[in-house]
């Protein structure tokens, strides 16, 4: 019998070999719900990470191998789950905003995002206020999540929020912003919805916000 | 107030030791910026010697009429890299041991020579009178290896592949000893003191847990700092985010000073009172203040604060957390020149 714990150990320890195996394992005995699989043990690993992370007990790096883990074992689940038993974490669009070319900090939130069972869709950087609205329109997320690292081009992050307000869209999505100059006021004076200043309170937030 | 430029005066800094006046520092002022604040647009028109030599007297020459006693300049080691670019995100050109093994490290130094020699040579011509420069070989030892593999390549590469993380950074760390040890040996005399930029944190923490940074970049940097020390120069370590885990590692292998700090990590009261009776400072004033606020707000603020550091801290040099980026405000970089003015003016006058 597949040893649950071992997916909970594989994900938190971000082994990638031992999760995909484990999971395998008990889908293939299949006395267990998928969706159990992914709520008590791969969301409580990636939540205790998280937490570990938080703290400064665990480092980017581990996040980075937890997501990964956890994903490859996602990976084997999702094509069981019936339309029915899915219970959606929520899709959510990220880039970071025209005039930045950095992705580092982007691009650690988005595998925190997928490795905790959300469906992403990274724009990359450069992303102007047209593209988000098409990608909006495209894939009709939950949420839409921008980042910046500069000073300057954070304030386009007002742009952008300008711009789904003219196409119509600001109430159907959550805005999240995020980046090394960004704060809560600052999230609050341009109307986002919420602002983190960590991968893992990004989860904690989206979370939050889809509740 | 313009005074002449005394290189000795922010040399005080590396010694620890309070510099007669409060020295002016920054790791970089983008040309751009320069050009903004003169109104008159600097660019490099050529690598020819003239050209190079016109370019860097105006930058110099900027550096000096604001009250510097010494300029920046690095020969960017990454930017010589074949595939250059990952530090920005993304994958770099080594991401096995396949890419590692034929990866072109020994022709490294003739392109770092090549591309920088013409600009040492016409720094050393240009140099205004009492001047020195700071700076060296650009780039770190982890920054290199996240360019060439990418920090998220990167921090998988540590558990998947543990032997060529660990080659990897040893590889950086040759090249590094073999680019600083010409470095010093052949341009020791327009440096004032040598430095290393390594940005290895962010806001909360390390980009890597603290005990890979001490077994696999610590020692690459010890070997830069030996080589300076042994070259009969300072090193000033310039690194960003929360390294207060690695600060006692760093001070260990003989850093002389550190630079970088941001109100959201910590008030830069704290690095005075922790480190200060080992090593001297540069910086203390965010670099988003001086970019947002008004001129009479930061003029207030480096007027008041700046004292108090210089009051608190034994050698101590004044400037932005980071650095003077094109973007940056001309009335608050003024504001921030200005007040220092003034607490050189009155220390002067005992006021």
């Amino acid at each position: 019998m597949a040893n649950l714990q071992n997916l909970y150990d594989a994900v938190l320890g971000g082994n990638l070999n031992l999760a995909v195996s484990t999971t395998k394992e008990a889908i293939a005995e299949g006395n267990i719900k998928p969706q159990e699989i992914i709520d008590n043990y791969m969301i409580k690993a990636m939540e205790e990470i998280g937490a570990r992370f938080e703290t400064g007990k665990a480092f980017v790096p581990n996040l980075l191998m937890s997501a990964r883990a956890m994903k490859g074992s996602l990976d084997l689940i999702k094509p069981l789950l019936k339309n029915g038993d899915i219970k959606p974490m929520g899709k959510i669009v990220i880039g970071t905003v025209e005039g930045d070319l950095h992705d580092i900090g982007k691009n650690l939130v988005s595998s925190m995002f997928e490795g905790c069972g959300f469906d992403v869709i990274n724009l990359g950087v450069n992303v102007s206020g047209e593209k988000f609205v098409e990608a909006i329109k495209e894939h009709n997320p939950d949420i839409i999540c921008m980042s910046a690292l500069l000073t300057t081009t954070m304030n386009y992050m007002k742009e952008v929020i300008s711009a789904l307000e003219v196409a119509g869209l600001r109430n159907k999505v959550k805005i999240m912003v995020g980046g090394a100059p960004v704060s809560q006021a600052y999230a609050d004076q341009i109307g986002a919805d919420g602002y983190s200043d960590n991968a893992n309170a990004a989860v904690a937030l989206a979370r939050l916000l889809l509740a | 107030m313009n005074q002449q430029p005394d290189y000795t005066n922010i040399l005080k800094v590396l010694h620890n030791q309070r510099p007669d006046y409060l020295p002016l520092y920054e790791h970089h002022i983008d040309a751009p910026f320069i050009s903004k604040y003169l109104g008159e647009k600097l660019e490099l028109i050529s690598n020819n010697l003239s050209d190079l030599e016109e370019y860097y007297r105006k930058i110099t020459g900027f550096w000096a009429q604001n009250g510097y006693d010494a300029f920046d300049y690095e020969a960017a080691v990454c930017e010589i890299f074949p595939g250059h670019g990952a530090i920005l995100g993304g994958d770099g050109p080594i991401q096995n041991r396949e890419d590692f093994e034929k990866y072109p490290f020994d022709d490294l130094p003739r392109l770092f020579w090549t591309t920088y020699i013409s600009h040492l040579e016409a720094i050393r011509k240009v140099m205004p009178v009492g001047m020195k420069a700071f700076g060296g070989c650009g780039y770190g030892i982890f920054e290199s290896a996240q360019d060439l593999v990418g920090y998220t390549s990167l921090c998988i590469m540590q558990y998947d592949d543990p032997e060529l993380f660990a080659d990897i950074f040893k590889k950086i760390g040759d090249l590094y000893e073999e680019l600083w040890t010409d470095m010093v040996n052949r341009y020791s005399d327009i440096f004032v003191f040598f430095r290393m930029g390594d940005d290895l944190g962010f806001h909360t923490n390390t980009l890597l847990d603290p005990e890979i940074i001490r077994q696999h970049i610590i020692p690459q940097y010890k070997r830069v700092v030996d080589i300076v020390h042994n070259g009969g120069k300072k090193f000033l370590l310039h690194s960003c985010g929360c390294i207060f885990d690695v600060m006692d590692d760093l001070i260990g292998i003989g850093i002389d000073a550190k630079h970088s700090n941001e109100k959201s990590i910590a008030p830069f009261t704290r690095w005075i009172e922790q480190y200060n009776d080992r090593i001297g400072l540069f910086g203390g004033f965010d670099m988003n203040d001086l970019i947002l606020n008004s001129y009479d707000t930061v003029y207030a603020q480096v007027l008041e604060e700046g004292r108090m550091y210089r009051q608190m801290a034994k050698g101590y040099g004044l400037g932005s957390g980071n650095s003077i980026p094109e973007y940056a405000s001309v009335e608050g970089f003024k504001a921030m020149i200005d007040a220092v003015n003034e607490i050189r003016r009155r220390e002067k006058s005992n006021i």
